[in-house]
């Protein structure tokens, strides 16, 4: 038997809890509004790669230059990321006014791709080409505004 | 008394100054001989000092060349090592090696080498060292070795390598090392006590590995294989 | 030489060309190629030179004297040590055959729609079942061959050809990509160091020149599988890179899921390319998993100087066979507590880049020792590059653990 004094327990706890967290990127609520911006930025950079992943699919599905299970499970990982994205931006606590006007700009975005891309998914496990080459359209410059505002605030 | 008890040993000269620990032991084969592999070494000078990264790697005092780099970095690290004559050796108390001389009288690594009979660095050449039987098969790897010294009758000699659990535990120490001493207590027969002792009479020769002249299975080494042969590998089908 | 030498050497190379790549060079060279464009493209030619020089050294150590990598771990570390280091190399090397299973689980989910938990027992025992049953040096052909059909990827960056000079030039004035931090390249540099310079890969070697009863007069099959079946490797490696980088690095996608490899060999080839790269895949994991599972087994029966080895009937060598289980049972269970499995291939190839000097010093030590090398020792030219490496191998092992901090595990 080991023994440890209850304050170098607490240390050692404490200490693997930082280097899990630091090491797994976990998410703090963002308290200044530079943080919220780059929380912004990150957010919206993460939904264009789901998004344009979700467009490359679907334009993969359309060509039949792939299987439908292999679109069907990219689409549905794409669905997954830009959700949980949405998500998480959603919950996080606007520190001031300009942070306001930001997630005003940026939320919509999100979760019209997180929806867009959720009805791909949709669509991908029916074998609906049709329905995705429609979803293609409003996805793409979706798409292209969150990369802007990636650009813009990143 | 094994070799792990003179390894790691700390060593202090007659005027109580610290030399050191023990890092290696040079033994000499002089004497009758006492199967195919010659006479049964005995230990001729301690190799200490205080460095102890990569003493095992014996730059400096054998014909380990590495890359010019390598080399001068460890030789460096390593000018201190010196080589204690047995014969200067006055007591060996509780882990504590006390000289009869003043640390300047001691000759630095590589040192002198004995008048006759081979030379052979325990740690750098024999210890750790995989053991094969006479078909070529492992039979274990050399864990430590049985030293037999009476006091008053000159340096200890080697008479037995020993192998396994019960003497690897000893090597490794501390908690770790009762912990294999643990298991290892579980898996022996009640009547056997100790590790596996493998007498020097039975070593053909010793090199890149130790050459044994007899079956692995005479050996004590084998216990544990045994039992996983026989409770988990036998009973999946296939294993033949 | 005889037709018959040629033939042993060719399928020699083109086996070591086919199971070079695993899940380590997908996920590393897959999210670098898109994050980074062809910006780390050197990183990859560092680290094929360094496996190859270690590699070879290994094969030759074995071929020469009978003994593998961690029985010299144990002789020039000393039993201390070498029990620390042993520890070190089977939790890295549980984690890569955690990563390998659970890569093979995801193909399989790729090809069927099953989620892919449902597939890791089952790929778990299918590993063990060939490790237990197929005999050596047909598992390491046929895996190895059959990976050769990633090579698709290749053909598919060559289809996408208009990309092709802007990825050169990348590729020749390396910068750190806009938006990326000089810690997070230097962390992605580690990782396709590590990726690259597997620590299993040369246990796997080193014994299994053992397992295929080489002898001094192998040794040029040796160097060829390694000077031309590595660096093949390497260039499929680079070639995964060029296909991301070619298709999700203009676009700003980060490719972070397996499924996402396959999409620009879709662009490039459409689907019989991508049906190639499936099965190319999977066999190039599968191979990798039937090689960490047998490294588990070799580096601890080596350690405690077991009787290892599928060259002999497997209750010959219960320990060795029992290790093998266990670490396969332990990545089966790692694998299905939903862990993400990218991540699992990001934290083995990272520390295995940390963990490489424990394993390379004694290496180069005894290549260069006669008792043991007799006139076989290495070459002054090899030392001067081998201590290169060292010194970068230092340098990568202090850097990791601090970089894995800073950027938050390359987020």
């Amino acid at each position: 038997m080991v023994r440890t004094t209850a304050r170098s327990r607490r240390l050692r706890a404490h200490a693997l809890l930082l280097v899990s967290a630091l090491s797994t990127g976990c998410v703090l609520p963002a308290p200044t509004s530079g943080a919220f911006e780059s929380k912004a930025a990150q957010s919206a950079a993460s939904a264009v790669s789901d998004a344009r992943t979700a467009l490359l699919a679907a334009a993969l599905a359309v060509g039949d230059r792939s299987f439908g299970s292999l679109i069907s499970v990219q689409l549905a990982e794409s669905a997954t990321g830009a959700a949980s994205t949405a998500g998480t931006f959603a919950s996080i606590q606007p520190p001031d006014a300009a942070s306001d006007r930001l997630r005003a700009q940026v939320l919509p975005l999100l979760q019209r791709a997180a929806d867009l891309i959720a009805r791909m998914r949709i669509a991908a496990r029916r074998g609906d080409v049709q329905a995705l080459r429609e979803l293609r359209g409003p996805l793409a410059p979706v798409a292209d505004a969150l990369d802007r505002f990636a650009e813009a605030h990143g | 008394m094994r070799l792990t008890d003179l390894l790691g040993c700390r060593v202090v000269d007659g005027t109580g100054a610290r030399v050191g620990r023990v890092h290696d032991v040079r033994m000499v084969q002089d004497g009758p001989p006492i199967g195919p592999f010659g006479a049964a070494p005995r230990v001729h000078a301690l190799i200490a000092g205080s460095p102890a990264v990569g003493v095992r790697l014996g730059f400096g005092r054998s014909d380990v060349h590495g890359p010019w780099v390598v080399d001068t970095v460890f030789r460096r690290l390593h000018r201190d090592l010196r080589v204690i004559p047995w014969d200067l050796v006055a007591a060996l108390q509780e882990g504590v090696i006390v000289l009869g001389a003043s640390d300047r009288q001691l000759p630095r690594a590589p040192g002198d080498r004995p008048p006759e009979g081979r030379v052979i660095e325990a740690g750098l050449e024999l210890l750790d060292r995989q053991m094969l039987d006479r078909e070529g098969r492992m039979a274990g790897n050399v864990d430590d070795l049985e030293l037999l010294w009476r006091s008053g009758e000159g340096p200890p000699r080697v008479t037995a390598i020993l192998a396994g659990p019960g003497a690897l535990a000893r090597r490794l120490g501390g908690r770790l090392g009762r912990a294999v001493a643990a298991a290892h207590e579980r898996l022996q027969d009640r009547d056997l006590e100790g590790p596996a002792r493998i007498d020097l009479g039975v070593v053909a020769a010793i090199g890149s590995d130790v050459r044994l002249t007899v079956d692995r299975d005479a050996l004590g080494t084998m216990r544990f294989e045994a039992w996983t042969r026989d409770r988990v590998i036998t009973r999946i089908p296939g294993s033949r | 030489m005889k037709p018959k030498q040629v033939l042993e050497i060719f399928l020699g190379v083109l086996t070591a060309f086919g199971g070079f790549v695993d899940m380590g060079d997908l996920v590393a060279n897959a999210e670098t190629g898109a994050r980074f464009g062809m910006g780390l493209a050197w990183v990859v030619v560092v680290g094929v030179v360094g496996i190859v020089m270690y590699a070879e050294m290994a094969g030759r150590v074995a071929a020469v004297s009978g003994r593998p990598v961690f029985d010299v771990v144990r002789e020039r570390l000393g039993a201390r040590a070498a029990l620390v280091n042993l520890g070190a190399s089977f939790f890295i090397n549980l984690l890569t055959l955690t990563a390998e299973i659970a890569g093979l689980a995801i193909l399989i989910q790729l090809a069927s729609g099953l989620n892919y938990l449902a597939w890791v027992a089952p790929s778990g025992i299918v590993v063990w079942l060939v490790i237990w049953r197929v005999r050596f040096s047909t598992m390491e052909r046929v895996f190895g061959l059959t990976g050769l059909l990633m090579v698709v990827v290749a053909v598919a960056v060559w289809r996408l050809q208009p990309g092709l000079a802007g990825l050169t030039a990348d590729a020749l004035h390396p910068t750190v990509a806009h938006g990326e931090s000089l810690a997070t390249y230097a962390f992605f540099a580690i990782a396709l160091l590590g990726a690259a310079m597997t620590p299993y890969e040369v246990f796997f070697f080193s014994s299994g020149a053992v397992e295929d009863g080489w002898t001094p007069g192998d040794l040029n099959v040796n160097r060829a599988n390694v000077y031309l079946g590595f660096p093949l490797g390497g260039l499929l490696s680079l070639a995964l890179m060029a296909s991301t980088a070619l298709v999700f690095h203009p676009r700003g996608i980060s490719a972070e899921q397996l499924a996402q490899v396959t999409l620009p060999v879709g662009l490039g080839l459409g689907r019989i390319g991508v049906g190639l790269l499936l099965v190319g895949m999977f066999a190039a994991i599968f191979s990798a998993a039937l090689e960490t599972a047998l490294s588990a087994g070799y580096t601890v029966s080596q350690f405690f100087g077991w009787q290892w080895g599928k060259y002999v009937r497997p209750r010959e060598a219960a320990r060795f066979h029992l290790a093998v289980i266990i670490a396969v049972i332990g990545a089966v269970g790692l694998a299905l507590t939903t862990i993400d499995p990218i991540k699992v291939t990001e934290y083995s190839i990272v520390l295995s880049a940390a963990a490489l000097p424990l394993t390379y010093l004694p290496i180069l030590v005894v290549a260069n020792d006669p008792t043991y090398m007799g006139d076989k020792t290495n070459s002054r030219l090899l030392n001067a590059v081998a201590s290169v490496y060292l010194g970068l191998l230092l340098l990568v092992a202090l850097a990791t653990i601090p970089l894995m901090v800073v950027t938050k595990g390359g987020a």
